[in-house]
């Protein structure tokens, strides 16, 4: 009797416990959550650093169609180069650099990538551990033989949440160790990468988008000039606008896909501005990591990510 | 000469891409005005400035890209050290021995070991 009385009072300190440490619970979910989605929409990207080249080879291949060098086995291995190797690859001299660039930028994103999911994987609510180490503070209690069995489980509750709450502590400062070392450094890749894909990627679609726009008008102007040059049965003769209503609709869609990588390019760039602020946000409350306002900054960004990767998984 | 940066290759890949646009819109305002010999010109001179464009951009992000180096050898790093925290065993170690902590004092307090009490209370304070 005397021992039951004793373990519902070690229940009761137990719980008088939790609630002293629920004052400090330390919940990183947004923290987590910013982090998933920053690296969600960055496992996305090589496809983005693939078609930097894919738009300089389009760009040649519109080229090659207005010389009229038509060939469409050659035309296949332009525009996808893993369908074999030209003869004359001399021709797509202009985009050399952004084939050998593609490896490093994949490689400086993924650094990104790999920093933003240890950061999640460090916020997570991971308790496998935990759940292990409880399982052994059960037995033990069980051993000791002064809990009844359902008292062991509201113990083992109690206990969890104390672990739950020290092991927070303990993830929190190696948040903050991390954020504090690397605040400088994400600030510089994210404004790099977000430069070199508003800037870069932006121009390399602009020029092609040139291309294709010099390829249907010169197309639909020297139609028209050929028409003209025909000779007429009647002065009522009129030029046949068909072929170039479907040409138009034709270079309407190329172009439409263009705007769609466009659109992503910015909202990449965009993305890069989010995971930095977010960044900057978490370093300045590194001391109340799991304070109401951090946190729901930090899920605002999180938020703010999740629209804008929307925009760059239409295109990529 | 003193060497270009990245920024300043970037202008000059964007100036050779207006300088391109720009031949275009005149040869498809005058168009009829020109031969086609002419318009043959123009365009191999668009295409050969837009080329150039497409070059230097791609000289500009190398040097982005080597400028960027030293920053991603140092958050790789970071990114390890991260990794290793998660994995640390002292985080299991941690969490084990709180939960010793906890039966130890569980067990001063049902047999009333004062003494007991206040060494767990004053462990339990200095783990968490």
């Amino acid at each position: 009797m005397k021992l039951r009385f004793k373990s519902r009072f070690v229940i009761s300190w137990l719980l008088l416990s939790t609630i002293l440490f629920a004052t400090s619970c330390t919940d990183l979910g947004p923290v987590q959550n910013f982090a998933d989605l920053a690296a969600d929409a960055g496992r996305r990207f090589p496809v983005l650093a693939r078609d930097i080249n894919g738009s300089c080879r389009r760009q040649i291949y519109y080229q090659h169609l207005r010389d009229n060098r038509f060939s469409p086995e050659k035309m296949q291995i332009m525009v996808d180069p893993t369908a074999g190797r030209l003869d004359d690859e001399a021709i797509f001299a202009p985009c050399k650099n952004y084939v050998e660039q593609e490896p490093r930028l994949v490689q400086a994103n993924a650094v990104l990538l790999n920093y933003l999911q240890s950061l999640a994987a460090l916020a997570a609510n991971d308790t496998t551990a935990l759940d292990r180490s409880l399982t052994n503070v059960t037995s033990s209690f069980n051993e000791a033989g002064i809990f009844t069995p359902g008292e062991v489980g509201t113990v083992k509750g109690v206990a969890g949440f104390i672990l739950k709450a020290a092991t927070g502590g303990y993830r929190q400062a190696k948040i903050k160790e991390a954020v504090q070392e690397n605040n400088e450094n994400i600030k510089v890749l994210t404004e790099s990468l977000s430069r070199i894909v508003k800037k870069n990627y932006q121009l390399q679609l602009e020029n092609e988008r040139d291309e294709l726009r010099n390829y249907y008008v010169t197309g639909m102007r020297e139609y028209a000039t050929f028409q003209k040059s025909l000779p007429r049965s009647s002065a009522d003769t009129v030029i046949d606008p068909l072929p170039l209503m479907t040409i138009k609709r034709q270079w309407d869609a190329e172009d439409g896909e263009l705007q769609k990588r466009l659109k992503a390019a910015a909202a990449y760039s965009e993305m890069m501005s989010e995971i930095q602020a977010a960044h900057q946000e978490i370093y300045e409350g590194r001391n109340k990591l799991s304070s109401r306002e951090v946190l729901h900054k930090v899920l605002a960004y999180g938020l703010k990510i999740n629209s804008l990767s929307e925009t760059f998984r239409r295109a990529f | 000469m003193p060497k270009l940066t990245s920024d300043q290759m970037f202008q000059l890949a964007e100036s050779f891409h207006t300088f391109a646009r720009e031949y275009g819109d005149y040869r498809f305002a005058e168009w009829d005005n020109l031969t086609a010999a002419q318009r043959r010109t123009l365009e191999d001179n668009e295409r050969l400035m837009r080329n150039f464009s497409s070059t230097l951009n791609g000289l500009s992000l190398k040097m982005e890209l080597d400028d960027l180096q030293g920053t991603l050898d140092k958050i790789t790093k970071a990114s390890g050290k991260l990794r290793k925290a998660l994995k640390n065993p002292a985080n299991l170690n941690q969490a084990l021995n709180i939960a010793a902590i906890i039966i130890s004092l569980g067990s001063a307090v049902v047999t009333a070991n004062v003494a007991g009490i206040l060494t767990g209370v004053d462990r339990l304070v200095d783990v968490l």
